[in-house]
């Protein structure tokens, strides 16, 4: 058996080609030696990227962000304030989570399918944004990076248009999380009366048709 | 509105054997611990590599998501789950920053770190734990990894970069991730 020699450590640098790539990843599936050599250098590279990201981020930590600023995590709310709500529809979640607010909406994520689609600008100056969406329509997301100005959030359905929450300006992300949006055939982000970006969701399920 | 000001550290999640164990098992409480602390810091990782938050964004999940729906890909004998997922997510962010050909651009905007003396190290380094290993590293092994590292690029690039043979920059950068390795605290695994 030949083993890797230096792609080992060359494959933890992500310096290999997609070739070299995929033949570390059938050697090591069967080797041990070699695979404790990429363990190893993957630790090496692990630290040395944790070390370069821990030197920023005290800038990084000290910028105040927007509640819930972390893509991922921000999907948390408050458990306590929610769950009564969650009888009503819809609901429009800006809070700052906590671990078990954390677990509520981790939890809804993993027992659901996802998608998430770009919108569409409609002003040279809309803001780069993107919905998030439960495909059987449960929740919604809309995260935007560095909106210059609030935008309203607004979600259409046929001729029917409701306000759902507002994506506020000043803070590098900005985002809305909306439980039980009801029927969605569009998401629309508004500034000044004036539609500044548009997404179509595409649901799988037929309990919100647009 | 309320704030927040900090940023939730991946710390606890290294070397975090039960963690690895659970989600080699995938079990769902595993995902939710895994993605809720590391999906920050590795947002951040290909966030330094691609200069696009949305980008990287998509790259760190993406990345989460394909190892976790593949079985195959991560199990128990891959070692530390967080070390793992931040190579995946960094050598995915490598390759789309790679496919997308806007390296040339993004290396334009910065500074040029082949100019470092080695075995100077860059700032952010000084605090680290390797800063000891890396200072002795030999000039040559440095200038190697720190191509790779911090620019990037493949073997056949640094040969090119620095005229050595191919099997010369291989050795000098499994040398020094090797020394590293060693010189790396075992509370760091």
């Amino acid at each position: 058996m030949n083993h890797l020699d230096e792609l080992a450590e060359l494959y933890a640098l992500g310096s290999l080609t997609p070739e070299e790539e995929r033949r570390v990843n059938v050697h090591i599936a069967t080797c041990q030696d070699c695979r404790a050599r990429v363990n190893d250098a993957e630790k090496v590279v692990a630290a040395m990227a944790r070390e370069q990201e821990a030197s920023t981020m005290p800038s990084r930590s000290t910028v105040r962000r927007a509640p819930s600023a972390q893509v991922w995590p921000a999907l948390g709310f408050a458990a306590g304030l929610v769950l009564p709500l969650l009888f009503l529809l819809p609901v429009v979640l800006h809070a700052r989570q906590s671990a078990e607010q954390n677990h509520v909406v981790f939890s809804a994520i993993v027992n659901s399918h996802f998608s998430h689609v770009a919108f569409t600008p409609r002003t040279a100056d809309a803001p780069h944004a993107k919905l998030l969406y439960a495909r059987g329509g449960d929740w919604l997301y809309v995260v935007a990076v560095q909106p210059k100005t609030d935008l309203g959030v607004l979600v259409r359905s046929g001729h029917t248009v409701r306000a759902v929450g507002t994506l506020h300006a000043g803070f590098p992300d900005a985002e809305v999380f909306v439980k039980n949006p009801g029927p969605v055939g569009e998401v629309l982000l508004v500034r000044g009366g004036a539609i500044a970006a548009s997404a179509h969701p595409v649901f799988t399920s037929e309990v919100h048709p647009p | 509105m309320t704030i927040v000001e900090e940023v939730r550290s991946p710390i606890s999640l290294w070397g975090n054997a039960r963690l690895g164990e659970n989600f080699a098992d995938r079990r769902a409480s595993a995902f939710e611990e895994a993605y809720t602390s590391l999906m920050p810091f590795l947002v951040s990782i290909a966030d330094r590599v691609l200069h696009d938050r949305m980008e990287a964004q998509d790259c760190a999940h993406e990345a989460f998501m394909k190892v976790w729906n593949d079985p195959a890909s991560y199990q128990r004998e891959r070692g530390d789950l967080a070390s793992f997922l931040t190579v995946c997510v960094r050598n995915r962010a490598i390759s789309t920053l790679r496919a997308n050909k806007r390296r040339a651009e993004v290396l334009a905007a910065q500074p040029k770190e082949s100019a470092i003396s080695a075995p100077e190290i860059p700032d952010f380094l000084e605090r680290s734990q390797l800063v000891d290993a890396l200072k002795k590293l030999p000039p040559d092994q440095w200038e190697a990894l720190q191509l790779a590292f911090f620019q990037y690029l493949t073997h056949e690039q640094i040969a090119q970069r620095l005229s050595v043979p191919l099997g010369t920059v291989k050795s000098r950068i499994a040398l020094a991730l090797r020394k590293l390795r060693t010189a790396l605290p075992r509370d760091a695994e």
